[in-house]
């Protein structure tokens, strides 16, 4: 199977997105935008573009043989240098790999350990071209690159350790070039040199010139900032690499490779991909999800429709549902199991989609098994204590996300917005410094608790307690535990606190100044029930001596709340 | 018994009338199922182990978990200290004495390539400090730590511990529960499931986290794994008593006691619905725990108490933030 991923590593990439993927619509958009604003700056001479990691410097198109940048700083750090030329879009004529050469000063750079070469090896990132001239030196910077052949360019762009912010977006440190002033020369035929552009000149000569640019170039670089939010952004779901031979490793150990094997995957399961080395990994990939999507490939129907069964009724059929080896429990049922699995692949009675997973769970809902009351009786209690056998469904607590997201739904003060940044409860923090959870239950905060954003080891100071397991291992199965601390969280949390008011105060509002309407509405809103005569006298003589806030504290945290049914 | 508000509703329903008939006459019942089976030969054998004797498995009332079991050997320990520090000092600069390193310092490591998946072998270093036999055992000890060595005859140490894993947070699952994968039971929680605590106004198991953060792995560290959700580590930090330990600064404690007694009355009403049910009866014994603690805890975190000989011999009277003052 390590064969089947060879091409993959571990890393960021901005994703493939379909054409109708909102983000690359909202990109085409933004740059649509972009192309209109630079055409009119083009009308009016060179401009610079701030990309975060790297700026453009625009200008008007030459056509020549050879480019040379000097710096005018003493100090200059660059991962890449490309120069664009306008007979295709994005064609970098720069590259070593295009027949390009880069030479300059210092062609070794600080300690003859940052070479020159680095500029244009079309590597991003920590390897950089380094100058550090004594400030007192007449000499600056500079690099000048040979094209292949004569070329006609107009843009260039220098980075630093751009693909930086592929892992860490959380950090302080944003990756970013440093605003250093430059002059551009342009070979001309007769082999002399033609300043051609600078920043200066760009920067503050023209807008004198032009005042008109400043309102545009204003616009554009508001556009790039937008693209960046709102476009497609990089992340974490690894980068492709070419695929190296893939080797059985002598007792694990990678410096012991031996026989070489093929794409596949494993033999026992029927998982010959009739592939060799020589395929493509996009073609492995492929390959391998056919495979396992297979109709005649009983077990990833049979461990979903399992996994299925074990979100809705609590635990699976196959109890350890992330393993069905011999180190797995045994199906309680396997005929059920299979039939399950059968019916998910090809429906017979749901009339629904093969592998629709919202057939399998309308299917498991509407079962008897499912309606079955949660209350005990005697008969069943005898026969099976723990309700093993589902003759009733046992009460069991909801998992952190929902008792959060319920408390918010019942304020009302839930933000249902689908998709989008997550809301961020820690710090943006320097580098291998720990984080701190600054804001678990402001206004900000209140989404989903899908869309909280996770770190490795950070307790969020309230449900993190209702076994929110940490994201940086995997887990199949989500503990359900039961201890003191969630207690003091959920009474004593600013969260709850907070919205306990908000609860008294929107139920309030909708009963027109009535108590008892306003707490039948709590009981609503929380518990999907109006109270019985007891429990409202209760509730009614504390909402009178106190506050109702203090009832919506109690309600949520009642077993009734936390538990499911 | 007068004051049936004192006990927990699941104590309550136990004793009312109809509560326990129900329960005396099910739990007969069942012994009956039990005499029944045996005599039929029904009963699935005790699985035997090794020694050829059954396992000991604690009975506990999901009610109340940390009640105090039996012990199963005879033993003088009260209270069990683990005090685990990820990242600590070396043992080779330590209490492990090495004495290859120092003929290999500065060369290569025998039989390890050039370069392995780590990157390049880097050169053997000897020991920073020198080491010198101590106490009456003789036991090697570095000058790092000449105080220590003066008490070395008081230590038990194994030097054998080794694992497979070269990455931090499979290395401490391995070490707080034997295994490199999450989901098994740390030390506490074995000693707590077996145990029980004799002490009900606080957590059985208390972990203790460095101030500036839990380890890589974890509350994995002081989980519960497998077995049931109480026996997993309670933590607190070295600096501060646990997270909203104490009533909103917005309410009385008049005010706090009343929801805390609607609270109660609501899930008594619920659990009638459910009697007997562990899960519930045992939320609602946490909540009673998290009740206790908020006056025990201050108590056992108040140091004020303590004399000021106590303070110095624990070392703790530096007001470092790493010495929990």
């Amino acid at each position: 199977m390590t064969g089947v991923f060879q091409d993959v590593e571990f890393g960021s990439r901005f994703p493939e997105f379909s054409s109708e993927h909102p983000r690359r619509k909202r990109s085409e958009e933004l740059w649509s935008k972009i192309s209109k604003q630079r055409r009119t700056l083009r009308e009016l001479g060179g401009w610079e573009e701030n990309w975060g990691a790297f700026r453009e410097l625009h200008f008007k198109a030459y056509t020549t043989k050879a480019i040379r940048i000097r710096f005018k700083t003493p100090s200059v750090g660059l991962d890449e240098l490309e120069v664009f030329g306008t007979a295709e879009r994005n064609q970098n004529v720069s590259r070593a790999s295009s027949g390009a050469k880069v030479t300059g000063f210092p062609e070794q750079g600080v300690d003859g350990r940052f070479p020159i070469v680095r500029l244009t090896d079309g590597e991003y990132g920590t390897m950089t071209w380094r100058a550090q001239l004594p400030k007192k030196s007449k000499e600056r910077p500079w690099a000048r690159v040979d094209f292949a052949d004569e070329v006609n360019i107009n843009r260039l762009r220098l980075s630093s350790n751009r693909e930086y912010f592929y892992d860490t977006d959380y950090l302080t440190k944003k990756p970013s070039l440093p605003n250093y002033d430059f002059d551009v020369d342009v070979l001309k035929k007769d082999g002399s040199w033609q300043p051609w552009v600078g920043t200066w000149f760009v920067k503050t000569q023209l807008d004198k010139k032009h005042p008109e640019r400043k309102a545009v170039l204003a616009e554009v670089q508001r556009l790039i900032n937008t693209l960046a939010e709102e476009g497609p952004r990089p992340s974490f779901v690894a980068r492709f690499v070419r695929p190296k031979p893939t080797h059985v490793l002598l007792r694990g150990s990678p410096e012991n490779p031996r026989d070489e094997v093929m794409p596949a995957g494993p033999v026992i399961f029927g998982g010959d991909l009739k592939l060799t080395t020589k395929a493509a990994g996009s073609k492995r990939r492929a390959e391998f999800a056919k495979w396992v999507s297979n109709v005649d490939n009983p077990l990833t129907a049979r461990v979903m429709a399992n996994r299925i069964w074990h979100h809705i009724f609590g635990s699976g059929i196959v109890p350890t549902t992330s393993d069905f080896g011999k180190a797995g429990a045994a199906p309680t049922h396997p005929e059920l199991l299979d039939w399950m699995a059968a019916e998910f692949v090809e429906p017979t009675v749901t009339q629904g989609k093969p592998w629709s997973m919202k057939s399998m769970i309308r299917l498991l809902v509407m079962s008897d098994a499912f309606r079955q009351a949660s209350t005990p009786n005697a008969k069943g209690t005898t026969k099976d204590a723990g309700s093993a056998l589902l003759w009733r469904f046992p009460p069991k607590r909801v998992e952190a996300e929902v008792i959060r997201d319920s408390i918010l739904q019942a304020s009302g003060s839930l933000n249902r917005l689908v998709g989008g940044r997550s809301y961020r409860i820690h710090n943006v923090k320097n580098t291998y410094a720990q984080w701190e959870v600054l804001d678990n239950h402001g206004p900000g905060t209140w989404r989903r608790m899908l869309y909280q954003e996770r770190m490795r080891r950070v307790d969020d100071g309230i449900f993190t307690a209702f076994d929110f397991p940490d994201c940086g291992q995997v887990r199949a199965k989500r503990p359900v535990s039961t201890t003191p601390l969630q207690a003091l969280n959920l009474m004593n949390g600013d969260f709850v606190i907070e919205q306990s008011n908000l609860i008294a105060e929107r139920a309030k509002r909708e009963s027109n100044g009535d108590l008892g309407l306003a707490l039948d509405r709590c009981f609503e809103y929380l518990l999907g029930r109006t109270p019985a005569a007891a429990e409202r006298d209760a509730c009614l003589a504390l909402a009178k001596e106190t506050d109702l806030s203090l009832v919506c504290r109690a309600l949520i945290n009642s077993n009734e709340f936390a538990f499911l049914p | 018994m007068n004051n049936p508000e004192r006990l927990s509703p699941n104590g309550r329903r136990l004793l009312d009338r109809r509560g326990f008939l129900s329960t005396a006459g099910l739990s007969t019942a069942s012994l009956a199922l039990a005499g029944i089976l045996d005599a039929d030969g029904l009963l699935a054998d005790e699985i035997r182990t090794v020694s050829g004797k059954s396992p000991i498995r604690p009975a506990i009332d999901p009610g109340r978990p940390y009640s105090s079991r039996k012990t199963h050997f005879e033993v003088p320990a009260k209270q069990v200290l683990v005090i685990y520090c990820p990242g600590a000092v070396s043992h080779v600069d330590t209490f492990d004495y090495k004495p290859a390193l120092m003929k290999l310092d500065g060369k290569k490591p025998p039989g390890l390539p050039e370069v392995t998946f780590e990157g390049p072998t880097g050169n053997i270093a000897k020991p920073f400090w020198d080491f010198k036999p101590r106490g009456e055992t003789g036991k090697m000890v570095s000058d790092l730590l000449p105080n220590l060595g003066g008490q070395i005859d008081d230590f038990c140490f194994l030097h054998a511990m080794t694992t497979d894993t070269s990455a931090h947070p499979q290395g401490e699952n391995f070490i707080n529960t034997g295994f490199t994968m999450e989901g098994f039971p740390s030390f506490g929680s074995w000693v707590t499931y077996a145990l029980g605590t004799e002490n009900q106004e606080l957590p059985a198991f208390v972990a203790i986290n460095d101030p500036r953060g839990l380890a890589r792995s974890g509350k994995n560290n002081f989980g519960n794994g497998f077995l049931p959700a109480a026996f997993q580590g309670t933590d607190f930090s070295a600096k501060s008593p646990p997270n909203n330990l104490n009533r909103p600064v917005t309410l009385s404690a008049d005010e706090d006691r009343k929801t805390v007694e609607l609270l109660k009355r609501l899930n008594a009403a619920h659990l009638e619905k459910y009697p007997g049910d562990a899960n519930l009866a045992g939320r609602i014994a946490s909540y009673e725990l998290a009740g206790r603690m908020q006056t025990s805890v201050p108590e056992a975190m108040d140091l004020s108490g303590e004399t000021a000989a106590t303070i110095k011999s624990y070392g703790v009277e530096g007001g470092s933030e790493l010495r929990g003052q």
